[in-house]
């Protein structure tokens, strides 16, 4: 666990006045709210400590306690104190920022060694809205393997409180998220429940380039094969096939492998394509031989 | 959509204290959809979430009708622009092995 520099995190002096604190907080929420950056993990990070220290900044009494106790935090018999005395005061009259993906239950351990977690007696107070209906969304991240995606798979998911099954469906994106329904929060109020929003993560552990559902690939040619012709062997991701090098072969020549690429996303049975590209390799460390052999093979030219 | 799931707009704006006018200009922006079933205006769940979001834009930022809107387009280029990055830097790869 870690100091955090709750004013450093807000780009302010320690000597700031309540009104610059809430000029930073809100400089600084305009920039990184969470609504204003979907897809931006670093951002949704940096919200967090920026409401964080808001939290801690904004409340006098917080203030006083993080400037008195916040750089001898291991000293647990002042946190102790510190923790009990927190107990009688009260939230101001703050206000702060929310998400959709959960993120003021998510603070710190700095934060909640000192003053006891972000449930404890401050949070009531100035919360933006007494009303929440929907129930909260959650995100959650599944790395997968591409050669794990080249079929639907059944995978148990463990949310902490209850596990559900999903099945993922073959040939699904790097970076695609799905949303799993009534998955998230519990409603507020009569409200309907939250859902799931999954991202995956396709890690690529193959030699193949993936674009979209093509597959790309060099492979290697000897100057004789694409020269003279020759048959090769090329690996696919389903087996090895064998492929007819034409004679005269240029290089770079591209060949398309109808039907060997990734499943399509929900379309059973449909797949890309995978292209391959022959890369020449001209002999090096030639004989004398070869190199008279090559000279009299130019001058027919 | 099952009719069941939809929301009475009176009891959503009740129960979460949102100002009937907030619903109204998001109406007139063409934010959300709403249907009306024997009088009664009702929501699809689906635009809790949006109703939510814009909320708190307007809200927690302080950005008005005009200004979501406006962001709303830009948003949505971002993403359009964030899947071509995505493509064109997958079809890069192809160049570099």
């Amino acid at each position: 666990m870690e100091f955090i520099d709750y004013y450093k995190i807000l780009e302010i002096d320690k000597k700031a006045s309540q009104a610059d604190i809430k000029k930073a907080y809100r400089k600084l929420a305009r920039k990184l709210h969470p609504d204003l950056n979907p897809n931006d993990k670093t951002a949704q990070e940096k919200f967090q400590r920026v409401n964080e220290a808001n939290e801690v900044l904004s409340d006098p009494e917080k203030r006083k306690k993080y400037d008195q106790y916040g750089k001898d935090w291991e000293h647990a018999d002042a946190f102790e104190e510190a923790k009990r005395n927190q107990r009688s005061s009260s939230g101001g009259n703050r206000r702060t920022y929310s998400s959709s993906t959960g993120s003021q239950e998510d603070f710190s351990d700095f934060f909640e060694s000192m003053f006891g977690g972000a449930g404890g007696g401050f949070s009531g107070g100035g919360r933006q809205r007494s009303a929440q209906f929907k129930g909260q969304d959650l995100n959650a991240t599944l790395k997968l393997n591409l050669l794990d995606i080249l079929e639907d798979q059944k995978q148990t998911l463990d949310l902490g409180s209850k596990k559900i099954r999903i099945t993922i469906p073959a040939g699904v994106e790097d970076g695609q998220t799905i949303k799993i329904s009534g998955y998230g929060g519990k409603g507020i109020n009569g409200g309907p429940k939250g859902d799931l929003y999954l991202t995956f993560e396709i890690n690529n552990n193959t030699n193949f380039q993936r674009v979209k559902n093509d597959l790309y690939k060099n492979e290697s040619i000897s100057l004789y094969d694409a020269i003279l012709g020759s048959s090769i062997e090329v690996e696919t991701l389903t087996g090895k096939v064998k492929l007819k090098v034409k004679p005269e072969t240029q290089n770079d020549t591209k060949v398309k492998l109808k039907g060997k690429g990734m499943p399509v996303y929900k379309k059973k049975g449909v797949h890309g394509d995978l292209y391959i590209t022959y890369k020449i390799t001209t002999p090096t460390k030639l004989s004398e031989k070869e190199k008279e052999l090559f000279k009299q093979l130019s001058e027919l030219r | 959509m099952d009719s069941e799931n939809y929301i009475q707009i009176e009891v959503y704006c009740q129960q979460t204290q949102t100002p009937m006018e907030f619903i109204d200009d998001l109406l007139e922006f063409e934010m959300i959809e709403v249907q009306q079933i024997e009088n009664k205006i009702y929501i699809e769940p689906q635009y809790i979430v949006e109703i939510e979001r814009i909320y708190r834009l307007r809200e927690e930022l302080g950005i008005n009708m005009e200004g979501i809107d406006t962001l709303n387009h830009m948003i949505k280029k971002i993403n359009r622009l964030e899947q071509e990055l995505k493509l064109l830097r997958d079809r890069l790869t192809i160049y570099e092995h």
